[in-house]
């Protein structure tokens, strides 16, 4: 399996761009939380790409269906 | 499987924000660190209202520059405190944004280390900085 990676962006203007790979399912959200809470936890865009769904994970996959029912 | 955030970097981590001003040139010894507040001197000698817990001051700022401040708010962001004089000479906003960019690298480097996430590549091109970190899987 590819070695997880992550790569961070930072703009001049201190805008932050975190791009997780490699890393199962959802959890490469628990992965940064506590980075994106240090820098202040103002997030203006989060996007993920199909891949993120496509691992068989039915604790993720719970989650994600009951966030769509609520 | 790949995942974006994008955010605005707010300043919550008291070491961070240190390194970040080291960067900018003030050495370690000329940052205080305070629990409580304290309040800034003016360039007059002149204690202001304004209090802070962390400071730069004045005489390792410019010779007719006030102290430099950053408060903690209540929800733990710290905010600049710079006189408009200090703001003109060189500390204004794109000084800020520099910092800024320097307690986000930081901020990655020591929170990702935790995770067990090393600097594999580092590169500025145009003002921005490009960092990738990997582990084992």
């Amino acid at each position: 399996m590819e070695a997880p990676r992550i790569e961070v962006v930072i703009s001049p203007e201190g805008v932050v761009t975190i791009h997780v790979q490699g890393v199962q399912g959802l959890s490469c959200v628990d992965l940064t939380a506590d980075l994106v809470a240090a820098l202040g936890g103002q997030v203006t865009d989060q996007e993920w790409t199909l891949e993120a769904h496509q691992t068989p994970e039915p604790f993720a996959y719970k989650i994600w269906q009951e966030k769509n029912d609520a | 499987m790949s995942h974006y955030t994008t955010l605005r970097t707010k300043i919550t981590d008291e070491s961070a924000l240190v390194q970040a001003l080291n960067d900018m040139g003030f050495v370690p010894e000329h940052v205080e660190c305070h629990a409580e507040p304290q309040h800034l001197v003016g360039y007059h000698g002149d204690q202001r209202p304004e209090t802070a817990h962390v400071i730069i001051r004045r005489q390792h700022v410019g010779s007719a520059s006030n102290d430099l401040g950053f408060v903690r708010g209540e929800d733990g962001s710290y905010q600049a405190i710079i006189s408009e004089y200090d703001q003109r000479t060189g500390y204004g906003s794109a000084w800020l944004q520099r910092l800024q960019q320097r307690y986000a690298y930081h901020t990655t480097l020591a929170h990702l280390a935790r995770q067990g996430f090393a600097l594999a590549e580092e590169r500025t091109e145009a003002g921005t900085v490009h960092m990738i970190l990997s582990r084992r899987a």
